[in-house]
């Protein structure tokens, strides 16, 4: 605004410079103006001395604006600078885990027989190897509910739901003792063939299974949503596997035995038949089943929380 | 000069709250949030799509309005236009960097690149090159008599 003023007084020289341009209409009341301030036409030679006078200082007032407007132009680049570094730095990547607390939670690793016929991990003594593939399992054994979860390690919703929903129901069920987590595997983004070691998707799971051998399944199971980084481009390469297993303080050459093996390749090709015998087409998905009645395949959606919570407590609700 | 540009810009930033306005409602509306049936979604559903708990897409939404709302004012109200010229180039110098940033999640950390955004970043940056060709013409007016074709 205060800008205003010397630019109609720059727009008054130049006309009167240039008393051959043409004036849109619009203008034409300013023309009026720069007329009535010359009403003596006779004084020529001081009305021109004055023109040449205010000709120079419109001249060092254009420079003066000019020099104004790139200043600010300066001033408005270093605070929207400022503002987009704020902006960058609340939302800027880390490389933590989940940071989700286990502590004090009951835990049993996956019972499965390998091939061989000798059980991969310790099943708890009231619980034999099964038939129907049994995983990972967080909290009271004896819970009213089992809440089951199909997941894919390289599957971003997956991973929300791990770091976003899951401490809720840990928190709100699972510590409370009325709902059992049991983590099954869907390896499915990473294409059918379970055997090829380029399937980042059975890797991985294979991967969270030999961390189980040595009681290690969650921590490896956070190790790897807080490590996700796109699908089948070499983040779970069976390297980068082995350094998480390193770096979680594992045995690793047992773990490199275990997953150069392939020894669970059967057990995820069970998990991922019987899931989608259940409907589970997509991951997540999840099973609640409270003895009696089983949810069927269900979905996370965008009601986030709220809807399996309610689901939840339905289940435990009609298991008493 | 300044009449093309000014609907130029105008189309731009309209352009701008059909896309932002798309994927403010895409935020909200994922639907069933599971991966292996057609998109994941992955970039809206990703913990950078907010910040300070809003989305990144309202953001976008916020800020183009409020460009549409400035071009209009400085062509109806030429006492405000310097003002007016100025709060645009901040919003867009603003949104560009921050878009950059963006893009670099999205190739970088996300891997995953969601469209839309990438086409919102696009007419950014166009109307942001529209706003410096007309920043520097007016300053190259004020030598032939500033606002001669200015409305």
């Amino acid at each position: 605004m205060s800008q205003r003023p010397p630019k109609k007084k720059a727009r008054k020289k130049t006309q009167v410079n240039k008393p051959g341009t043409q004036q849109p209409a619009a203008s034409q009341e300013t023309q009026a103006d720069a007329a009535s301030s010359q009403e003596t036409p006779k004084a020529t030679r001081a009305s021109r001395s004055a023109e040449q006078r205010n000709a120079r200082r419109a001249e060092a007032e254009r420079k003066a604006k000019q020099k104004k407007q790139m200043q600010i132009l300066g001033g408005v680049v270093a605070v929207a600078v400022v503002i987009a570094i704020l902006l960058i730095l609340v939302n800027r990547p880390s490389n933590s885990g989940l940071d989700i607390d286990y502590e004090g939670l009951a835990f049993a690793p996956p019972p499965i027989t390998l091939t061989d016929g000798t059980p991969a991990a310790t099943p708890q003594s009231d619980e034999t190897t099964t038939d129907p593939y049994i995983g990972a399992r967080l909290g009271n054994p004896d819970a009213p509910v089992t809440m089951v979860i199909y997941a894919d390690f390289q599957c971003p919703y997956c991973r929300l739901f791990a770091s976003e929903t899951q401490p809720k129901i840990i928190e709100d069920f699972v510590r409370p003792g009325k709902v059992r987590l049991e983590f099954r595997e869907m390896p499915i983004l990473g294409g059918s063939d379970l055997t090829s070691k380029s399937n980042e998707s059975s890797m991985s799971a294979q991967a969270a299974l030999c961390a189980a051998e040595q009681g290690k399944y969650l921590d490896y199971h956070d190790k790897l949503y807080a490590n996700q980084k796109g699908e089948n481009q070499g983040n779970f390469s069976e390297k980068r596997l082995k350094q998480f297993a390193s770096e979680l303080g594992l045995d690793t050459d047992a773990f490199a035995t275990c997953l150069d093996s392939g020894r669970y390749i059967p057990a995820l090709q069970q998990s991922k038949a019987e899931g989608q015998a259940e409907g589970v087409t997509a991951t997540p998905m999840f099973l609640i089943e409270n003895g009696t009645e089983s949810s069927g395949a269900i979905q996370m959606t965008d009601q986030g929380y709220d809807l399996l919570k309610k689901q939840l407590d339905a289940a435990i609700e009609t298991a008493k | 000069m300044t009449r093309p540009l000014t609907i130029v810009s105008l189309i731009l930033s309209i352009a701008g709250i059909a896309v932002a306005g798309y994927l403010t409602y895409v935020h909200y509306n994922l639907g069933a949030l599971v991966c292996g049936i057609g998109d994941c979604e992955t970039v809206q559903a990703s913990k950078y799509s907010e910040v300070f708990g809003i989305p990144i897409a309202i953001l976008g939404l916020v800020a183009y309005i409020a460009l549409a709302g400035l071009i209009v004012a400085r062509a109806t109200m030429p006492d405000y236009a310097d003002f007016a010229s100025l709060a645009i180039l901040f919003i867009l110098i603003t949104g560009t960097l921050y878009y950059i940033y963006l893009t670099y999640l999205e190739l970088k950390v996300i891997y995953a690149v969601c469209q839309w955004c990438v086409i919102s970043f696009i007419i950014t940056v166009l109307l942001l090159t529209v706003e410096l060709v007309r920043f520097r013409r007016s300053m190259n007016e004020v030598d032939t008599g500033f606002d001669a074709t200015e409305g």
